[in-house]
């Protein structure tokens, strides 16, 4: 009975949302960016008199002055135009966290979670996959601004690391107090950034550094630091939830 | 006109079946870990949702590169990438919370069947 | 000049959370003190700020960006007074955690949950962004995931975390949706071109935000999760769901309605009118059969979202805005806020579930009995407290403007509510305690908390003209 009515509801929903929505998205072939805030994003010209009119000042691999100079224009949304959302991600993050520890503070006796015994190659292998992996993580979330990637990415990666240590032995155990200390430092890190904006330009999450060549490792002002500290960030917190499931104290 | 409908099952009506997919999951699911996974089929159905919205014909990843130098018309829409990448974030977020809570829930009740949890919460 | 911008409501407070982990493993005593600072910080600096702001929104721009592309905060002395009513309460709330529950759970996830809980509330009171405000929603989610759990309700967060996540996903379609129809995220600019859709798209997109809203805002159909949480919940935490959460994104489906839809969609309000008469009619009937007290206020807590969210919805639906009953909606909002923080603290402080536990023990403890009885009166509507002259004002504009449905069930609903709370006042003081258990005794720290409250509530009810004025005419000017 129960399922007759949940089946009447998704299709109920799905006329209702669906017959709705048609009336008004601009769907496949006809969506345009024409006059979105996603045109202006990617002409960096949020701030120009008209956005979607004035031309472009975007020129690749050039030392041009323009709004934001990550290569990558979900980069320059993420962490520069709208990067307060961005904080407030990395803060559900740091919450959630929070909350895995708080679940499991003080369950009586910790016991590590029983899991299979690694196998040979498993163990073998991951003392030589670690740094491989760490490498990958931290050249993920530094060349978050060039090409597809950035801190939450490359932060996951790092993790992915931590929970292979877990996997292959029984001896490993993640520094937890270090983990958030780290998580802590980091964080304040990103905000500090942005209130040295505010101090700096008048503005809250402002960049403040010079932007250099677009293309170049070194370019985008704040955006490679802010991504940095995201990745530290986003790979404690991973680890952290990690080792809290593992539940070792 | 085939092509019409093609593009609004793919963009519109399938992301939205794989969300209620999830939604009827909720409605129908008793034990806590199959919720917790149909709240993620919910979210996954969200954001292809969102990522579909952001589709522009033929386009190219938002990233400048030596191949596309400056502005040309040609790019894909990179607001609502944006959103699903804090989307997917904030869903692993509280993937993370719901599954310890799913397992302080069985350490103190012995459980994770709603039917068996609400005769004792009662 | 710096020093005043309204973003520091939200980032100091982000930044003394992500400091708590740091602080803690130098003093690992004094973190729980690291909440009063923050909000002690909202609240001076909301009570500066206050004098500076106009009547008018004045839009912060974050990052330099212009404020339909970027993200921006909005401010005026409504939304200031706002801010300083939830950061009020939020701030004896933590004083009562520290004074009585500091050992409650773990003592690290606790003060970085309040903390945060106040930069979300914030955020989502002052964002003009849509889905800067997703993001501050899931931030207050999650905080109330992790207060819900304080006394290890786990249930009922399940159910709390589940509805919620509904409510987010289907913000998220709605946000989306908005922005491929209308080219912009900005509140303000995605509600100009709103005008050029049709009449369908509008409505899901009303009825999906509302929806979204519905689980914080406690309004049906989302909000089941309330009665079981608010039970389960600490003394402090309860405060924090029925005046920070609820105020908050009250506020914020408020701000939704008023920017994106404004005053143009008639039948956009006259589905939020309806919503908010079967919230506050279920609402009142539900917390009439209660005998658990938590579970009582949960339910009246939830009939006073559906009163305010009638209110306003009421004042926007003929086309133009009626200044006085938004503003009516806006002092009732507010007095429920105090009136709700007190009347839950002295719960809290009787340490008993159920109206025949506490029989008789205002009669024991008398400056408590006091201090429970300003709060209640306040949320009946008795003559003197604040509360009067908000129910006042309302029934006065409902009636000016020929809204007679409205009236009745208005004034039904505040009968049943009469009733309750006084049978709540009547087994305090008059009733015979059937469990033997002696009440928790309560330090005098603690009733300063409670005074705070009960003075504020008779201070508005002698000079209600100060917040009337405060609170009038969210005004459009600045935003659009």
């Amino acid at each position: 009975m129960k399922k007759v009515i949940a089946l009447l509801l998704f299709l109920g929903l799905l006329f209702f949302l669906g017959t709705g929505l048609e009336q008004g998205l601009k769907l496949g072939d006809r969506n345009t960016l024409a006059g979105k805030a996603g045109e202006a994003y990617l002409k960096r010209t949020v701030n120009s008199a008209d956005p979607s009119a004035s031309p472009s000042q975007v020129e690749y691999g050039s030392e041009t002055d323009i709004e934001e100079n990550a290569a990558n224009t979900l980069t320059a949304v993420v962490v520069g135009y709208r990067s307060f959302d961005t904080l407030g991600e990395v803060t559900v993050l740091f919450l959630a966290a929070t909350g895995v520890m708080a679940l499991f503070f003080a369950s009586g006796k910790k016991k590590r979670l029983a899991l299979a015994k690694p196998n040979f190659i498993l163990s073998v292998s991951s003392g030589f996959l670690l740094p491989l992996i760490i490498l990958f993580g931290a050249y993920v979330f530094t060349h978050g601004h060039l090409t597809p990637g950035g801190g939450f990415q490359g932060g996951t990666i790092i993790a992915a690391a931590v929970l292979l240590l877990y996997m292959a032995g029984n001896a490993y155990k993640a520094p937890a107090t270090g983990l958030k200390v780290l998580e802590g430092f980091s964080g304040a890190g990103y905000l500090l950034i942005g209130l040295a904006g505010l101090l700096l330009t008048g503005f809250f999450l402002n960049n403040f550094l010079p932007s250099g060549k677009m293309g170049a490792l070194f370019s985008a002002g704040v955006i490679p630091v802010v991504y940095i500290l995201i990745g530290l960030k986003v790979s404690a917190e991973l680890s952290g939830i990690v080792s809290d499931y593992m539940g070792e104290d | 006109m085939g092509h019409e409908w093609l593009s609004l099952w793919s963009f519109l009506y399938g992301p939205l079946s794989i969300f209620l997919v999830g939604l009827y999951g909720l409605l129908t699911q008793k034990n806590l870990i199959k919720m917790a996974i149909s709240i993620n089929i919910m979210d996954y159905g969200v954001n292809l949702f969102i990522i579909s919205l952001g589709y522009v014909p033929s386009a190219e990843a938002p990233i400048y590169t030596d191949a596309v130098k400056t502005y040309l018309p040609v790019f894909a829409d990179p607001l609502p990438q944006a959103l699903v990448l804090t989307a997917i974030v904030i869903s692993v977020a509280v993937t993370a919370f719901i599954l310890a809570l799913t397992i302080k829930i069985h350490s103190q009740y012995g459980t994770t069947d709603l039917t068996k949890l609400g005769e004792m919460e009662l | 000049m710096i020093m005043q911008n309204p973003v520091l409501l939200i980032a100091v407070p982000l930044l003394l959370a992500f400091l708590i982990p740091v602080f803690s493993s130098f003093f690992k005593g004094a973190v729980r003190f690291i909440p009063v600072l923050a909000g002690g910080f909202n609240v001076i600096a909301a009570a500066l700020l206050i004098p500076q702001a106009s009547g008018d929104v004045a839009v912060t721009e974050i990052g330099g960006w212009a404020s339909a592309y970027g993200i921006s905060l909005l401010f005026s002395s409504q939304i200031g007074y706002m801010i300083l009513a939830v950061n009020l309460t939020a701030l004896l709330a933590i004083f009562y955690y520290i004074l009585n529950e500091r050992d409650l759970g773990s003592p690290l996830a606790y003060p970085i949950a309040f903390t945060l809980a106040l930069s979300g509330a914030n955020g989502m009171i002052m964002t003009g962004d849509l889905f800067n405000l997703f993001v501050f929603m899931e931030m207050t989610a999650i905080a109330g995931y992790i207060i819900a759990v304080h006394k290890k309700g786990y249930l009922g967060t399940f159910r709390f975390v589940v509805l919620s996540s509904v409510g987010s996903a289907f913000f998220l379609i709605a946000t989306a949706s908005l922005y491929n129809a209308t080219g912009f995220l900005n509140m303000a600019m995605a509600g100009k071109n709103l005008g050029a859709l049709s009449t369908p798209f509008i409505s899901v997109i009303s009825v999906l935000f509302i929806m979204a809203l519905s689980s914080e805002a406690e309004l049906l159909p989302l909000n089941g999760w309330v009665a079981p949480v608010y039970r389960e919940s600490s003394g402090a935490g309860s405060v924090f769901f029925a005046s920070v959460f609820s105020g908050a994104a009250l506020f914020a489906v408020i701000k939704v309605m008023l920017i994106v839809f404004g005053i143009n969609y008639a039948y956009v309000h006259q589905g939020l009118l309806v919503l908010g008469l079967v919230t506050l009619a279920a609402g009142e009937a539900a917390a009439f059969k209660q005998s658990n007290l938590k579970k009582m206020v949960a339910y009246s807590s939830i009939a006073q979202s559906g009163l305010i969210i009638a209110a306003v919805a009421a004042a926007m639906r003929s086309g133009v805005l009626h200044n006085g009953l938004f503003n009516a909606a806006l002092f009732q909002l507010i007095n429920n806020i105090l009136a709700k923080a007190l009347v839950l603290l002295g719960i809290a402080l009787l340490g008993q579930a159920t109206l025949k536990e506490i029989g008789g023990a205002g009669t024991r403890k008398k400056w408590l009995g006091v201090f429970i009885s300003a709060g209640v009166l306040s949320l009946i509507g008795m003559p003197g407290f604040a509360g009067f002259w908000s129910k006042l004002f309302l029934v006065r504009e409902l009636v000016g403007n020929r809204m007679f449905v409205f009236t009745l069930v208005f004034l039904l609903a505040a009968l049943f509510e009469a009733y309750y709370y006084l049978r709540f006042l009547q087994s305090l003081f008059l009733g015979k305690s059937t469990t033997a258990a002696s009440l928790p005794k309560t330090s005098w720290v603690t009733y300063i908390l409670l005074f705070v409250l009960a003075a504020l509530i008779i201070l508005i009810g002698f000079a209600p003209d100060v917040i009337i004025r405060a609170v009038s005419g969210l005004s459009l000017g600045g935003v659009l």
